[in-house]
């Protein structure tokens, strides 16, 4: 069973997300806030990162730059979902490292086949 | 004894032997006057006299040999000796009888004493061999010693020596040795020397004395001829001193005779010898200017001119012996002919020139002006170019010329042959042959024309004279002279055809062409000149200028002649008559005189040139540039007047001045109220002026000018208008319509006191006046009334409570109205002439924009920049936001003259729209996040990813999450639309495929379009369409547009295309849907307009999609579209610049 990270400061999504994802198959950490994820990545070692980016304490665009550039974590994919308004989000979401962009509110079967995607690919 | 020996080794040297020469005749003394051929005869004969004497002794010997042989010797040889004996001795005997009897030669000698030797040989070794006896060796012995004293030659002597030694060898070698062979060798031996010292010692002596006795015999012989030469001679010199006296008297006498002679005659006569003068006559010295022994001892030379000094003297001495010519020089150095004849003769003992000298100068002068008159006369008959000839009786040539030769074509070798009807034409001949009678007959013909015909058959006309001459009274022929007159003839005819061709050449020319002699009387003319007197030419012709022309003409025609011949050369002058008809005529008479050949003159030529037509043009020309000249001056007055007022001013007082009137006024009509108003008058009196203020344009006499469009002019008003006459106090009027396009605007009124009757040159200058004027006034007017409006606009843009200012084409501010002053804190003065960058506008707007390429790009696209909004700046330096209507004014080229721009603050509202912005932009993320919660919950109910839900469940999250969606998409369009107005938005510029676009599109929409049974078609021109723009917006403009038209179309196609165009790319979505109403066509792109929003199943609109197409187009610098019919589908069109253009 893959086990997912999902960094998201919105309990409400995080209670929904994780109903879907274990309905699919998957086993779902959660973190409140940047930091609590950054160490939860090293903590659970997910098969993927699902990550908000405002947030409080270190925004996702931090989290992602931070993961991606320790090479012991770097290999785990990271999808960002995120409900900012502004153009450059997509783009600065790559340029962060991220394999995936997500923009709220998503459509579930988008969300589901960027992660079931990315796992694959990591298996 | 060495000597000896030498001498004998000499001997024998076998060079002397065989050389030619014997020994002895080789001793011979080099200086002996004996010929070696002599000496060697006379040894040959004293060997040949020796022959006779041996020849007999031997024949006796021989005879007596034969008997003591038969006698003596043994039988067997006997008889062979015997007869060898007997036949040499009848040898020898007839060889003495040859010997005596035949005179043989001294050459065989030798040869015949070595026969006789051979023989006596012969028989001793016969004898020898046979007998084998070596005694018998004495016999040869015996006989080499008489050969050696027998031969004078050493050759035969050896001959005969080595025939007896090897004929004693060969027998010795053929006998038994015995020792008396030894003896009688050794004898013989002696014996050879013997002979040789004898042969040697007896041919000395005998050369020697045979020498001796040759030499004498010449000497001897020398004496003999010399004795008989001495005789002989002194036998001749008897005879010639007997002949030398009788010589000597001969000339002794001769000479006196001579002297005698010379001295009388008138040749001079010299004697010279050897180069000196030894005599010469009185004549000579008087002809050389000498006394005759002064030229004693010169040299006959000195006597000749040097240059001919050679000649005589070569003469001279050559004895040439005829006279001949030469140049004598006399003692005082003048030169002078002479003729001279020289002849050797024996003068005295010597031989003596005697020369004869003849003065020839008078010859000599004769002669040479004997040879050139001849030569002058032959030179004159060779040379003439006159055919001189003489013929006799017959007619055969006794004389021709050159020029003859010439003409006629023969040679010098052919003219003896022929005879004068030879080369006589044929019909000539019995005119000519008469004519010769007559001259036979002594008669003389002066003057003769005929024809001969040259050689090549060419007829020559010729003419001259002939008369005949005789010799000792008897007809001897004819001669004549004639001359070669074809060429004459010829030049007669052509003359003749030029005269008469002149004659027509002048009869054409149209004006009147005539000559007169010196005493002006006519003697030719043309056909034009007949017309111009109205004679006929006979009428004219011995006529003078009095008899034919009118008087006044003839008068000056007669002095102007008179002025011509006392200074001949070109005469123009202009005269003016009153021709037969009446009318006047204008003409120019041209005159020039003409000279004989000696250059006096000889009459006068001349041509009548009409003028009266080119004087008329000149006179309309002059009134054209007169009224031209009026005109301008008027118009250039109205030109310098500002208003109506100066206008009318000008116009007429420079008509007044021009024209010569006291006074006048211009009227202006009032159409409204039928009337015409003086607008302007001057020199008119009060009452009178106010009496014509106001005049009604349809009351006589004006409306002859307002209505019926003809001027007044009248140089008598009180008759032409007598109710008017008490009131206006002046006779001469005008009144003249002013036009502007064929409308009478007013008059112009002219009066005068004085009578001025008017011109046909008037009229028309009054009549252009009020052509053209008539516009001035009318433009005037206009403009006055424009300026008057253009007052009223100026107060109203100062007064506007609206920025207003002009740029011209460079950006720089040419006006600057009172508002924008207070507005922007500059002042007219000091905002005027400076760029409005850098001023009001910032180099760089806070929206990144560049301003100074803004205002170009105003000038380039004009309509793009109707309207812009801009970031301006105060002189405080606080920015400010104006929306601006631009106005371009183009000049008549098409370029860009100035920029009016018309300015309203909008600060505040740009304030407002600004929070406006960022109040959406925070909202979207708190109002997304709550969205996307309830959306997710609501897909989770409905995924059944909870459990389990009944149909009416389904049916109301369904459509709750349907409008959630739409929520999201509104959200997300005001987010778009409001980021694009607030200039948010950036263009990520990129190559975008057209192509690979449409198929995104088309694939996204598919299935969507198969759910309403709809197709989607594409259509896109060439193959691949590249374009700079931002991917993204254009697959959202498409999006939208397919959207759209698959949400308005129930039924049919959607059709996207694509057209490649040179600098911009085109593309449409058209759709068969219900189509667009045209009044709703204006608002399609508002914001929140949903035009013919319908209740139905399907995505609810936002009303935002259009707006957002436009936003992104405009943002490209693109242009959309619409072309739609209600219920006939709609078709969005739009274009993209291939660059992108500037964002």
């Amino acid at each position: 069973m893959k086990k997912i990270l999902f960094i998201e400061d919105e309990p409400d999504l995080i209670t929904l997300i994780k109903t879907r994802l274990e309905a699919n198959d998957f086993e779902v950490v959660t973190a409140a806030d940047g930091e609590e994820g950054l160490k939860k990545v090293y903590e659970e070692r997910p098969s993927l990162v699902l990550l908000d980016v405002i947030m409080p304490k270190m925004d996702g665009f931090e989290v992602c730059r931070r993961l991606k550039s320790d090479p012991e974590v770097a290999g785990i994919p990271v999808v960002i979902i995120t409900a900012s308004g502004v153009r450059d989000v997509e783009k600065k979401s790559f340029e962060a490292g991220a394999q995936g962009f997500i923009r709220k509110p998503f459509e579930p079967t988008d969300l589901l086949w960027k992660i079931k995607n990315l796992t694959q690919e990591k298996a | 004894m060495w000597n000896f020996i030498k001498r004998i080794g000499n001997f024998f040297y076998f060079k002397d032997v065989f050389s030619d020469e014997d020994y002895f005749i080789k001793n011979l003394p080099a200086d002996s006057r004996v010929k070696k051929t002599d000496l060697k005869k006379a040894l040959d004969r004293i060997v040949l006299s020796s022959l006779k004497p041996v020849s007999e002794s031997l024949c006796i010997l021989f005879v007596l040999l034969a008997i003591f042989h038969v006698i003596f010797l043994p039988k067997p040889i006997v008889f062979f000796l015997t007869f060898s004996e007997v036949a040499t001795a009848i040898f020898l005997l007839g060889l003495r009888y040859i010997l005596d009897a035949k005179n043989v030669p001294e050459s065989w000698a030798h040869p015949i004493g070595a026969i006789i030797a051979g023989f006596v040989l012969l028989n001793s070794l016969m004898l020898l061999y046979l007998t084998m006896e070596p005694r018998q060796t004495t016999s040869l012995l015996l006989l080499i010693i008489g050969a050696g004293f027998l031969f004078l030659s050493s050759r035969w002597f050896i001959l005969i020596l080595l025939a007896t030694v090897f004929g004693w060898l060969a027998i010795g070698y053929k006998v038994n040795y015995t020792s008396e062979w030894a003896h009688f060798g050794f004898a013989l031996v002696s014996g050879i020397v013997l002979a040789v010292i004898g042969h040697v010692i007896r041919g000395q002596s005998l050369s020697r004395l045979e020498l001796l006795r040759l030499e004498d015999a010449i000497i001897k012989a020398d004496l003999e001829k010399s004795l008989g030469a001495t005789e002989e001679a002194r036998k001749v010199a008897e005879v010639a001193r007997e002949k030398l006296e009788v010589a000597m008297l001969a000339v002794n006498q001769s000479e006196e005779r001579f002297r005698r002679l010379s001295e009388v005659t008138v040749e001079g006569i010299v004697i010279q010898e050897k180069e000196k003068i030894i005599d010469c006559n009185q004549a000579l010295a008087r002809m050389f200017g000498y006394e005759a022994p002064e030229i004693l001892t010169k040299n006959i030379l000195d006597l000749i001119a040097p240059e001919f000094r050679d000649f005589v003297s070569i003469n001279i001495l050559a004895n040439f012996d005829k006279p001949y010519e030469a140049i004598g020089l006399r003692k005082d150095g003048s030169e002078f002919p002479i003729e001279i004849h020289s002849k050797i003769t024996p003068n005295k003992d010597k031989m003596a020139h005697v020369v004869a000298v003849r003065d020839i100068t008078e010859r000599k002068k004769a002669e040479e002006s004997l040879k050139e008159s001849e030569e002058r006369y032959r030179e004159l008959f060779e040379n003439a170019s006159d055919l001189i000839l003489s013929f006799d009786k017959r007619g055969k040539f006794l004389y021709v010329n050159q020029q003859w030769l010439n003409t006629l074509g023969y040679t010098k070798e052919e003219w003896p042959n022929l005879t004068i009807q030879n080369i006589l034409r044929q019909d000539q001949l019995e005119y000519c042959g008469g004519i010769f009678n007559k001259l036979i007959n002594g008669e003389k013909i002066g003057h003769l024309e005929t024809i001969f015909v040259s050689k090549s058959g060419q007829e020559i006309l010729v003419e001259g004279s002939a008369n005949s001459y005789f010799k000792e009274e008897k007809f001897f022929g004819i001669r004549g002279i004639f001359r070669d007159i074809t060429e004459r003839k010829r030049f007669e005819k052509i003359l003749k055809e030029q005269l008469n061709f002149l004659q027509r050449l002048i009869d054409n020319i149209p004006n009147p062409v005539f000559f007169k002699n010196m005493n002006g009387i006519y003697f030719g003319l043309n056909e034009a000149f007949e017309k111009f007197t109205g004679r006929p030419k006979g009428q004219i012709i011995g006529k003078s200028g009095y008899d034919i022309l009118p008087q006044g003409l003839a008068y000056k025609d007669h002095q102007m002649d008179m002025a011509l011949f006392s200074r001949p050369g070109v005469q123009n002058y202009e005269f003016c008559l009153n021709s037969p008809d009446g009318k006047t005529q204008e003409v120019i008479f041209n005159k020039t005189t003409f000279t004989r050949e000696d250059g006096a003159a000889a009459g006068i030529v001349g041509v009548i040139v009409d003028i009266t037509r080119q004087k008329e043009t000149e006179r309309i020309m002059t009134e054209h540039a007169k009224e031209l000249e009026i005109l301008s001056q008027i118009i250039i007055s109205g030109n310098r007047a500002e208003n109506l007022g100066t206008l009318l001013e000008n116009i007429l007082n420079s008509i007044l001045v021009s024209m010569g009137f006291d006074g006048g006024g211009i009227y202006l009509l009032n159409e409204e109220k039928n009337l015409a108003e003086l607008k302007y008058a001057q020199g008119l009196e009060g009452d009178f002026k106010e009496e014509i203020k106001i005049i009604k344009i349809d009351a006589p006499p004006y409306n002859t000018v307002f209505i019926n469009k003809q001027p007044i002019l009248t140089d008598n008003f009180p008759a032409a208008f007598p109710e008017k006459a008490q009131k206006f106090n002046f006779l001469s009027f005008g009144l003249i319509p002013l036009f502007s396009k064929d409308r009478v605007i007013g008059a112009i009124n002219i009066v005068s006191s004085q009578r001025h009757p008017f011109s046909d040159f008037e009229k028309r200058v009054f009549q252009s006046i009020g052509q053209n004027l008539g516009s001035a006034i009318v433009k005037m007017q206009i403009e006055d009334a424009l300026k008057i409006s253009e007052e009223k606009y100026r107060d109203l843009i100062e007064s506007a409570n609206s920025i207003i200012l002009r740029l011209d084409a460079e950006g720089r501010i040419t006006f600057f109205n009172k508002f924008a002053q207070k507005f922007f804190g500059y002042s007219e003065e000091e905002i005027s002439g400076r760029k409005m960058v850098g001023t009001i506008l910032p180099d760089i707007e806070s929206t990144g924009q560049e301003m100074e390429a803004m205002i170009k790009e105003i000038g380039r696209l004009p309509e793009k920049f109707l309207s812009s909004e801009n970031e301006n700046i105060r002189r405080s330096g606080e920015r400010v936001w104006i929306a601006w209507t631009n106005k371009a004014i183009l000049d008549e080229t098409g370029k860009l003259s100035e920029i009016l721009c018309i300015g309203n603050d909008i600060t505040e509202r740009i304030q407002l729209e600004k929070l406006k912005d960022g109040f959406l932009s925070s909202v979207s993320h708190e109002i997304r996040t709550p969205l996307s919660i309830v959306k997710e919950g609501i897909s989770l109910v409905l995924e059944r990813v909870i459990g389990e839900i009944n149909e009416k469940q389904n049916k109301i999250l369904a459509i709750s999450k349907e409008n959630v969606d739409r929520l999201t998409r509104i959200i997300n369009s005001v987010l778009d639309i409001s980021k694009i107005e607030a200039g948010k938005v950036v263009i990520y510029k990129e190559i975008v495929n057209i192509n690979n676009v449409i198929k995104q599109i088309t694939a996204t929409f598919e299935n969507k379009a198969r759910d309403k049974g709809l197709v989607i078609k594409t259509n896109v021109e060439g193959k691949e369409i590249n374009l700079a723009a931002d991917e993204d917006k254009i697959i959202q403009v498409f999006t939208n547009l397919v959207g759209n038209a698959i949400k308005f179309t129930e039924e049919g196609t959607i059709e996207i295309s694509a057209i490649d165009k040179e600098n911009e790319v085109e593309c449409a979505v058209a759709d068969t849907g219900r189509g667009i109403a045209e009044i709703d066509m204006p608002k399609l792109f508002n914001k929140f307009q949903q035009i013919g929003r319908e209740v139905g199943p399907g995505e609810k609109g936002t009303g935002l999609g259009l707006s957002i197409v436009k936003g992104i187009i405009d943002l490209h610098n693109g242009q959309i579209r619409i072309e739609s019919r209600l219920g006939q589908g709609s078709k969005f069109i739009f274009s993209i610049p291939k660059g992108g253009g500037t964002a």
